[in-house]
C-alpha cells in the first residue's frame, strides 16, 4: 500500500492515491514508493503590461529616450 | 605586446586641451592628457614600441602607468598585431526608425486641447516614440489624465512631464498616483517645489518624480549645458557624429500653437489649428538644423565632451551665427574650466538679446 498522509486536509492526494491504487497494473513497479506534496497553485495577479504601440507589442517596462528631451533644469 | 587597442565601445575624442574615452556601454566619461590621446592611431591603437621611442624616460614612465590605469578600467586591453585585425571599430551609422523622434509640447496655462485622438495619429504616423510636456500653469487632474489615458494605449514608449508643483496634488498624493498607475511616464517633474529632491527614485530610468525649486515658467529655461545632462551611450555618440545632437528628429509646438522644430526658436511652419504635424515637417527649412553637428560648431570642435553633450541652437553666444557655441554652455575647452555661463562678460551682448 502507498502510505497515506494523515492530514485530512489533503483529500484531493487520497483521491489521487485511490486512483493510482485502482491502475497499479499500468503503473511502474516503484509507483509504491512515491511520496506526494500538495502544492496549491496561488492566483497572481498578472503583471500588468505596458502597451507599446500598434504592433501590440507589450512589456513590464516602458523605455527611457537616450538622450535629454530638453536641457530646462540642472540635474 | 604590440598595441595597446580601446575596446570598440570606449570611444576616444580629442579636445584642445585634452581628450576623453567614453565607455558607451557604462556611461562612463574618462579624461586623458593630450599627450597620450595623440599617440593614438585611428584613434584606437596605441603602439607601444612607438611610444618608447617617441616619448623619453620619466614621461614614459607616467604614460605607461596611465596606460595600465586604462586596462584596469576595462577601457583597453594589449594585443599583438594579427589579434588587432580581430577587433573592429564600432559602426557609428546612427539609424533611428522614425521620421521624428521626440516632440515637445508646451503649454502656457495648462491646457493643451489639442491632444485627442487624432493628434496622437498624427504622432503614430511619424512614429515619434518620446514625447515631452512642459506645463508652464497647472493642468487640472483630469484634463492631463485624459492625456495619459490616450498615450497609454498609443505608440508612445514614454512620456516626461514638467508640471508647477501644487501643495493641493501634493497633499491629495495626486503625483504619485499619476507615477504608479501610469507606466509610460519616465520623468514626473515638480517645479517651483519648496525643496529640490527625488521623491520616487525610478526604476531603469522610468518612473521618476522629482521635485525643483527653480522656477520653470517659460520655454527660455530650456538649453541648459552641464556634465549632469550629458549622455554617454552608443545613440547620443552616433546620432552626433551625423546630426544635431538637439533638434535632429524633432517637432514641437509652442505656447501658442505654432508647429516648430524647437518652441525656442522664432520659425513656425504652421499653427496646430490649421497644419497637420507631417505637412509642417516637409514645408522647407523645418530640417535646417538637423545637419548642424557638434563638429562645424565654434569652441564646441575643439571640446572633448562633444559626442555626449547634447547641443542648443536656440540660444546661442553669437545670435546671428547658426553655428555659435550654445549660451548656456559655461564650459571653456581650451582651459578646461567650467563657470557659470551667465556671468560671464562676452556672453552678456547674447544675454540681453535673447531676454
Ligand atoms: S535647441 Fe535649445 S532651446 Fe531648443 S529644445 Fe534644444 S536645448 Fe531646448
Ligand atoms: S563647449 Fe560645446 S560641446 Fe563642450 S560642453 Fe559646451 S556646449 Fe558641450
Amino acid at each position: 500500500m502507498i502510505r497515506r498522509p494523515e492530514t485530512e486536509r489533503q483529500k484531493i492526494i487520497d483521491e489521487f492515491l485511490d486512483w493510482l491504487d485502482a491502475h497499479r497494473h499500468n503503473l511502474p513497479v516503484n509507483a509504491s514508493t512515491w511520496t506526494f506534496q500538495l502544492v496549491e497553485k496561488r492566483t497572481v495577479a498578472e503583471q500588468e503590461l505596458v502597451t507599446l504601440g500598434k504592433y501590440n507589442a507589450q512589456k513590464a517596462r516602458s523605455i527611457p529616450f537616450y538622450k535629454p528631451y530638453t536641457k530646462i533644469f540642472k540635474f | 605586446m604590440d598595441y595597446l587597442l580601446l575596446y570598440s565601445n570606449c570611444v576616444l575624442v580629442k579636445g584642445a586641451n585634452r581628450a576623453t574615452i567614453c565607455d558607451l556601454q557604462k556611461g562612463d566619461i574618462y579624461p586623458v592628457p593630450k599627450l597620450l590621446a595623440d599617440l593614438f592611431q585611428e584613434d584606437r591603437a596605441l603602439d607601444l614600441a612607438l611610444l618608447k621611442e617617441q616619448v623619453q624616460d620619466e614621461t614614459a614612465s607616467w604614460l605607461l602607468q596611465l596606460i595600465d590605469t586604462l586596462v584596469a578600467s576595462q577601457l583597453a586591453f594589449y594585443c599583438n598585431r594579427q589579434e588587432r585585425k580581430r577587433f573592429p571599430a564600432l559602426h557609428t551609422e546612427w539609424l533611428f526608425p522614425a521620421h521624428v523622434s521626440h516632440c515637445i509640447l508646451d503649454s502656457a496655462t495648462g491646457r493643451l486641447d489639442y491632444f485627442t485622438e487624432s493628434f496622437i495619429a498624427q504622432l503614430g504616423k511619424l512614429c515619434c516614440n518620446f514625447l515631452q510636456l512642459r506645463f508652464f500653469g497647472t493642468p487640472a487632474i483630469t484634463h492631463l489624465e485624459h492625456i495619459l489615458r490616450l498615450i497609454k494605449d498609443a505608440q508612445i514608449k514614454s512620456v516626461e512631464i514638467l508640471v508647477p508643483w501644487n501643495a493641493a496634488y501634493e497633499n491629495a498624493h495626486t503625483y504619485a498616483k499619476w507615477i504608479n498607475e501610469y507606466k509610460k511616464i519616465s520623468s514626473l517633474i515638480c517645479w517651483g517645489a519648496p525643496s529640490t529632491h527625488v521623491v520616487i527614485p525610478g526604476v531603469e530610468a522610468m518612473g521618476y518624480l522629482l521635485y525643483t525649486g527653480e522656477q520653470i515658467n517659460t520655454a527660455t529655461h530650456c538649453g541648459i549645458i552641464n556634465q549632469g545632462l550629458f549622455s554617454t551611450n552608443i545613440t547620443t555618440y552616433t546620432e552626433s557624429l551625423h546630426f544635431n545632437s538637439c533638434l535632429n528628429r524633432k517637432i514641437s509646438i509652442d505656447v501658442q500653437g505654432n508647429i516648430k522644430n524647437c518652441p525656442s526658436m522664432t520659425d513656425s511652419f504652421g499653427h496646430i489649428t490649421d497644419t497637420s504635424l507631417s505637412e509642417a515637417l516637409n514645408k522647407p527649412g523645418f530640417k535646417r538644423y538637423w545637419h548642424i553637428t557638434k563638429d562645424q560648431i565654434a569652441v564646441c570642435k575643439d571640446c572633448e565632451f562633444r559626442h555626449v553633450c547634447t547641443d542648443c541652437r536656440a540660444y546661442l553666444e553669437d545670435p546671428e551665427d547658426a553655428c555659435s557655441k550654445p549660451l548656456k554652455c559655461g564650459y571653456d575647452p581650451y582651459t578646461g574650466e567650467w563657470e557659470e555661463w551667465s556671468q560671464h562678460p562676452m556672453k552678456q551682448k547674447a544675454i540681453a538679446y535673447y531676454f
